[in-house]
């Protein structure tokens, strides 16, 4: 794949709010035409902000023609917590779009699955596979951890371990019960739920791709950090991913 | 007259004191998106060792207050491929280039010098035993005194070029083992590789670095390396090249100040990859407001109070 152009500025958040009333999600905008126009579904931009020592990584939710970039992240340490409380105008450093995206399918079907903070990318990847009308199945905790509803198109399917909202159970599960033919999956989430959908894919899966997600420095294969062990040797989840096919990293998840 | 802020060492110029720290930045490639090398005065290469490495198993890093505790271990694609792969490009970067070297024995280290001394555009060997990442050569080699004067006049006797030291801090003085490198023919210490340290996963009991301990660096460690230079710079002649912690021109400053040549920038990139062009601002502006001429005039000044 060819490299993409790569930008890295100092600008102000445009919008920075809960996802909706209630919500234990945030989205995060801001004006990026580089970005914007340059991302792919399943690359990511590193944020760098007052306060902690590195920047952080977020996939990119959603980009818009005229220039805005949004992510949607969870508090979950220090570091989103301090995001979390920046306001409208405050200012960010942002470089990307990082990493390798997903290839996208030619054809269908075609199922995209998410979990937990890995359901942010999803919006995105809908947008623009939507000619082959994906199925798309997102998993989170509780309801207050899913993405609001209605930022995915009709043929989204909702599940949470404590049955809060949508089906009770995971979205493995939750795929297991529907009649599906085989398709192409495209998933972002934690490691166990990835290792629970490599393990449903088998014998199912026409391809398999895999979004990671590693603990991370500098977010563009230099510090060799976020390592994961694949089949062929130490790869960088940054730079030579986030996306996998699944076969290569199935053993280390 | 505007300030210089260009140095000149080992009768070489750069174009300002900023010199990429080791390991992270590549081997130069990876920044070139985001940075403007005619911004920097140098860059120093991964870590170059003999054989390849596939360095320590995950997890590797984590962040801890104003910190990063890392434990790479040494990866990189070993000599060969340094050599076919990457030695190529640096003919176009308008920056010095510094090869970081590693080994586990004297004869690693004696062998990938003489095997990069015919490259011209390879500036000055920076000497490595100072790695706390690994478990043999590295830091073993930079706490003795005996093995850091033996390493250093081995090296001097077939290198074609500068030989820099990078010390570890990590030792009782560092002001001894600079004196061992000086006195082995150095030409120069840079001071000094990260701290060791670790971190504790209370949830699961155990240690967040699957290598139990790591090498602590951020704007944690600039006061312990602030310190060191200071140190060090009262104990030899030959230039210092400061790294640890520095963020900004006010920490650059205060490090030449303490007695650096040169500076490097190591994780402050990683938030802000074109902070190397803003502290080069931030250090033209300053200098201009005190009317300053050439920014080696501060070298070592806080000594003299």
């Amino acid at each position: 794949m060819a490299k993409s152009k790569r930008a890295c500025e100092k600008l102000q958040i445009a919008q920075i709010r809960p996802a909706t009333k209630g919500s234990g999600l945030m989205l995060l905008s801001f004006f990026s035409p580089e970005i914007a126009l340059s991302a792919k579904p399943g690359q990511f931009i590193e944020i760098g902000f007052d306060g902690p020592t590195l920047p952080k990584p977020f996939s990119i939710h959603d980009v818009y023609e005229y220039g805005i970039v949004e992510i949607l992240y969870q508090v979950v340490g220090s570091g989103t917590q301090k995001l979390a409380s920046l306001n409208d105008g405050d200012e960010i450093v942002v470089f990307g779009p990082l990493g390798k995206g997903f290839d996208l399918p030619e054809e269908g079907p075609v199922y995209l699955v998410g979990g937990g903070t890995g359901n942010a990318p999803m919006k995105f990847l809908q947008k623009k596979l939507a000619k082959l009308s994906p199925k798309t199945f997102l998993g989170a905790r509780t309801k207050t951890l899913l993405p609001p509803q209605e930022m995915f198109d009709g043929n989204t399917y909702f599940a949470t371990d404590d049955g809060s909202t949508g089906f009770k159970g995971t979205v493995v599960d939750l795929m297991s019960g529907q009649l599906l033919p085989p398709g192409h999956i495209l998933a972002c989430g934690p490691r166990p739920m990835l290792r629970g959908l490599w393990e449903f894919s088998k014998g199912f899966g026409v391809s398999c791709q895999f979004s990671l997600e590693s603990y991370m420095a500098c977010g563009v294969g230099a510090c060799l950090g976020c390592v994961i062990q694949t089949t062929s040797g130490y790869k960088k989840v940054c730079s030579d991913g986030p996306v996998f096919n699944a076969s290569e990293v199935a053993d280390a998840l | 007259m505007p300030f210089d802020i260009s140095v000149e060492l080992f009768g070489q110029k750069y174009a300002n004191p900023l010199v990429m720290a080791s390991g992270t930045f590549g081997c130069g490639e990876i920044y070139e998106d985001f940075l403007d090398y005619s911004r920097i005065g140098a860059f120093v290469t991964k870590a170059v060792t003999k054989e390849p490495r596939a360095g320590n198993k995950p997890q590797r890093l984590v962040e801890t207050p104003s910190g990063l505790l890392n434990a790479i271990g040494l990866q990189n694609e070993g000599l060969k491929n340094f050599i076919e792969e990457k030695l190529p490009n640096f003919e176009n970067y308008p920056c010095k280039i510094w090869v970081n070297v590693s080994g586990a024995s004297f004869e690693e280290y004696e062998h990938i010098v003489t095997e990069l001394n015919p490259f011209d555009s390879v500036s000055v060997f920076e000497i490595n035993v100072s790695c706390p990442n690994v478990a043999h050569g590295g830091m073993n080699f930079g706490t003795s005194c005996n093995d850091i004067r033996q390493l250093t006049s081995n090296l001097k006797k077939i290198s074609k070029k500068p030989i820099i030291i990078k010390l570890t801090p990590n030792v009782t003085s560092i002001a001894e083992m600079a004196v061992s490198a000086e006195q082995a023919g150095a030409d120069g210490l840079t001071v000094a590789n990260t701290f060791l340290g670790m971190a504790i996963d209370t949830e699961k009991r155990k240690p967040v670095l699957d290598n139990v301990t790591g090498g602590l660096s951020g704007p944690a460690i600039k006061p312990l390396a602030l310190r060191c230079v200071y140190q060090v710079y009262k104990a030899v002649k030959i230039p210092i090249i400061a790294c640890g912690g520095i963020s900004n021109h006010n920490d650059v400053l205060e490090f030449i100040m303490a007695g650096a040549s040169l500076i490097q920038i190591g994780t402050a990139i990683f938030k802000y990859p074109m902070c190397p062009e803003e502290i080069e601002n931030g250090l033209l502006e300053w200098g201009k407001a005190k009317n300053l001429n050439n920014i080696s005039e501060l070298r070592g000044v806080a000594h003299d109070a």
